[in-house]
């Protein structure tokens, strides 16, 4: 198979196994600490990582909520070089070529959405996310930053996405939608605005 | 579950070969007949042609790319002329008209399209319970452009990728049916087709075609291979 394709199939991957669940419209309980509201039905499925969202397939629509990403963690546990490191190599005192992107909670605005572009293009197959504006803006009425962005992965199909990002509690809450610019970002971008400015996060 | 193993299951489910040819899957079985006698746009076949390498990786031809894409617009022209179909093949456009880009995405959007109908949408793969089992799939607007330059109500879009064993990975699956008694995988022959209506961007309908044989190279395999590739296509 087309080695191009294998950035997508790593995205249905990281789905494979945990089964979808129908996510009908109305108030969603994703975890103890946040909810939103839908108006449409979606599939979706949750694990360590966050919560995925979608409607035609995790390729080509993808809402991805992170919440609450603790001080030093990876967006994605997969994106942990250091932890999850060859035992052996580690035994022979052998250090990883990489050096994980870690949230920091003192990351300014700027560098949280750096850290977010920088671990999905690291997703999608080590392509470029560029940022086409920033805003500030808030969820759940915590001050944060509001992202558009773009990129095209090995598929040559053009992904367009926007997320807002916010530190509540010293941890960091990311939610973005994505889908191919030429249909799926249009079409559910309006419902995407809705679920994000539905988001409530409970502290403590 | 480690994520190796549901990388390796993932793509299982994606490249797996069923036991039948072909699978269909469709919104209807006949053409709208707003026109007497409707057209279908023939889209550029986006197909890959590669070498199975004794590792297990495939190695893009493309020399067996240029033959295969040639083998197949013939083959796709005669099977539609024998259909009696209303048809016309995709003149590509100039490089700086506005609607190349466009296009070139819609072909894109198919291939990324197919791979998710192929892992979600067919039996026993888990499926997308938020499409409560309709078949749903679609382009999108950006299709009505492709009827407003070529009066046709329909695009037909094919994807295909065809391996082939070689001589490294056929002494390895020899060498791991007699040593461990276990059958490696060999070439396949993975497409799929789908009839796309201009005027909603719908798929409406999507043939999938997944195989240990066939052979691109070949104009009279490929013949046969888009004979069965687009079995049952409405009229």
């Amino acid at each position: 198979m087309t080695r191009r394709l294998l950035p997508l199939l790593l995205l249905i991957a990281l789905s494979a196994c945990e089964s979808w669940q129908k996510i009908s419209p109305g108030a969603v309980k994703l975890s103890d600490k946040a909810e939103v509201v839908t108006s449409q039905t979606w599939s979706g499925q949750g694990d360590r990582d966050g919560f995925v969202w979608t409607q035609d397939g995790p390729g080509i629509d993808t809402f991805f909520f992170h919440l609450g990403i603790k001080d030093g963690k990876t967006l994605f546990e997969s994106q942990d070089v250091e932890k999850n490191h060859n035992f052996i190599l580690k035994l022979m005192n052998r250090q990883p070529d990489q050096i994980s992107f870690r949230f920091s909670k003192t990351m300014t605005e700027w560098e949280i959405v750096e850290f977010f572009t920088t671990s999905w293009g690291k997703l999608a197959g080590d392509v470029p996310v560029k940022v086409e504006a920033m805003a500030p803006s808030s969820l759940d009425g915590h001050p944060g930053i509001r992202f558009q962005y773009s990129y095209t992965p090995k598929d040559e199909l053009r992904r367009r996405g926007f997320g807002i990002a916010a530190v509540v509690d010293d941890k960091l809450y990311l939610v973005h939608y994505l889908g191919s610019a030429i249909y799926h970002f249009d079409k559910n971008k309006a419902e995407a605005e809705k679920v994000i400015a539905s988001l409530k996060i409970k502290k403590g | 579950m480690t994520k190796p193993f549901r990388l390796a299951l993932a793509v299982l489910l994606a490249l797996s070969v069923n036991a039948c040819a072909t699978r269909t899957l469709s919104t209807t079985d006949k053409l709208s007949r707003e026109v007497a006698q409707p057209k279908i746009l023939l889209m550029p076949a986006d197909i890959e042609l590669s070498e199975l390498t004794a590792g297990g990786l495939t190695e893009l031809n493309a020399e067996w790319t240029l033959t295969g894409q040639r083998n197949l617009k013939t083959a796709l022209n005669d099977h539609l002329a024998k259909l009696n179909a209303r048809f016309s093949e995709y003149q590509t456009l100039a490089q700086d008209d506005p609607r190349h880009d466009t296009f070139l995405q819609l072909q894109k959007l198919h291939g990324v399209t197919g791979v998710n109908i192929r892992t979600y949408a067919f039996p026993p793969a888990p499926g997308l319970p938020g499409k409560e089992g309709k078949f749903n799939w679609a382009l999108g607007p950006a299709t009505s452009m492709l009827a407003e330059s070529t009066d046709a109500q329909y695009a037909l879009f094919v994807w295909l990728r065809d391996s082939y064993t070689s001589s490294g990975r056929r002494a390895m699956q020899i060498a791991a049916s007699l040593l461990f008694g276990v059958q490696l995988q060999g070439g396949q022959q993975i497409g799929y087709a789908s009839l796309v209506d201009l005027k909603t961007g719908e798929i409406v309908w999507f043939n999938l075609l997944a195989r240990e044989s066939g052979d691109l190279r070949d104009l009279a395999s490929a013949r046969e291979s888009v004979d069965t590739l687009l079995t049952g296509l409405p009229k």
